[in-house]
């Protein structure tokens, strides 16, 4: 896939977000980890707002979306680095943002025009990337850095839609047939990726605030097929799918009566474990849905 | 260019009404009484009928978008009708309050104490809280905050 001149750098601008340091640490702590054992450094962004997010702010004003993704783009462009992300939400925000504003001049000078009130400016000068992008291309390092591999547990990937589309944008793998996380499941952790009934279906998180019960009857259908799986965990790469999946299978539990016990792990938690981290340093603890049967079957301490 | 605002009528008027839309999409599959974008499509095209209310349960997934034989992107079709709704004085009440936090603070989800205390003990940083004056700024240039204000008084 094309990356663009971006590739294989070492340090980058982190972008955070929202959702991931107040809501799902442990992913934060694993990518965090799991990176620094790649000897990529990450510089926090100071005055970072929210990315703001493709559904809300977007929804509310177009414009204001665009006006504060491309403050955050400045930001990074001050500090002269490419931007990194571990959220699929900011991931798109600001990949497009980014995208839209280097190619369309009207678009620039308007948004522009605005910034110029705070005394900044968007110059165009920095990438976005997803980390899963950076673990990819680094695939044959975090190979060296297995001491177990996972050979004995079945994963269930979940993507997330703002991981792979709009894909004109994006432009991280195919948006209908993706293999990145598969592969990195299979090639690195050394577990089997299973397919799945609805596997390239959405989490179904956007609608929890519009229909909190539709939301939960999108999850169920995922989980229905993963459970039929036989998978013994999920793995996924997006904060707000992480709590879809995680408190979601406690609320379907109360309001449907089923009962799925499905371990949700971010893809740094699975890559770390394989990296024989300590499963405390990983956070699993944080979890809604246990995870100890997953530690169990690979020989870890719950 | 691949995400410019819409010009509704022209970018919609190609609609086969195929049904590819529908057929893709989870809300649709999981519940055709309550989301069916291929007929939010014919009813605001046919009776100019602005599908505000349904606009926000539109997951934002792209499954659509990324199969219209035409080309046409209902996902960017819903997100004008999420701003239409909005000056209009509608937002659903879970996304006024992310939007009134982004306001008062630049951020759009707040940390509570408990989370605070896990994110130390896992060695993490505490989160810079407080408020963000220039955020509140754009936001006020751009109309954001005049937009947020609206819907809560209706």
């Amino acid at each position: 896939m094309k990356h663009g001149k971006s590739e294989e750098k070492s340090e980058y601008a982190l972008f955070l977000g929202c959702y991931i340091p107040t809501r799902v640490p442990s992913m934060e702590k694993s990518y965090r980890m799991v990176l620094d054992a790649l000897g990529i450094r990450l510089v926090d962004m100071n005055g970072a707002s929210c990315c703001p997010d493709p559904m809300v702010v977007k929804g509310i004003d177009y414009k204001s979306w665009l006006v504060l993704a491309a403050r955050n783009l400045c930001l990074a462009e001050e500090m002269g680095l490419d931007i990194l992300t571990f959220c699929n939400g900011c991931f798109e925000t600001l990949k497009s943002a980014n995208t839209m504003l280097k190619e369309n001049r009207e678009l620039r000078e308007d948004v522009n025009g605005v910034l110029g009130k705070v005394g900044r400016e968007f110059k165009g000068k920095i990438e976005v990337r997803h980390a899963v992008e950076v673990l990819n291309e680094r695939k044959e390092e975090l190979k060296g850095l297995v001491e177990k591999p996972l050979t004995d547990i079945a994963v269930a990937v979940h993507y997330g839609c703002h991981l792979l589309r709009p894909s004109t944008i994006l432009n991280v793998d195919n948006p209908l047939n993706p293999t990145i996380l598969d592969r990195i499941v299979e090639e690195v952790v050394g577990a089997k990726s299973v397919n799945y009934r609805r596997k390239m279906w959405c989490c179904g998180a956007g609608a929890r605030m519009g229909d909190p019960e539709l939301s939960l009857r999108v999850l169920r259908e995922k989980l229905v097929g993963i459970s039929k799986s036989g998978a013994d965990c999920i793995a996924l790469v997006c904060p707000f799918c992480h709590v879809q999946f995680d408190t979601g299978q406690i609320l379907i539990r109360r309001e449907f009566k089923e009962d799925y016990r499905i371990p949700v792990l971010s893809l740094p938690q699975l890559v770390g474990l394989a990296m024989n981290l300590e499963p405390k340093q990983l956070a699993f603890d944080l979890h809604k849905v246990s995870v100890a049967p997953l530690l169990e079957k690979i020989g870890g301490v719950a | 260019m691949g995400e410019a605002k819409l010009d509704l009528n022209k970018e919609l008027l190609v609609c086969l009404q195929c049904g590819e839309c529908s057929g893709s999409c989870p809300l649709f599959i999981t519940a055709p009484e309550k989301y069916n974008p291929r007929m939010i499509v014919e009813r605001y095209l046919l009776l100019g009928v602005k599908p505000y209310d349904v606009s926000w349960l539109c997951l934002t997934c792209y499954e659509c978008h990324e199969r219209c034989p035409m080309g046409v992107s209902i996902t960017h079709f819903m997100e004008e009708m999420r701003n239409e709704s909005s000056r209009s004085g509608y937002i659903p009440s879970g996304a006024r309050e992310l939007a009134a936090n982004l306001l008062r603070t630049g951020m759009e989800v707040e940390v509570t104490k408990m989370m605070l205390r896990k994110r130390l003990a896992l060695g993490l940083n505490p989160i810079p809280a407080g408020i963000n004056e220039e955020v509140a700024k754009l936001l006020e240039i751009t109309g954001f905050k005049d937009i947020l204000e609206g819907a809560r008084k209706k």
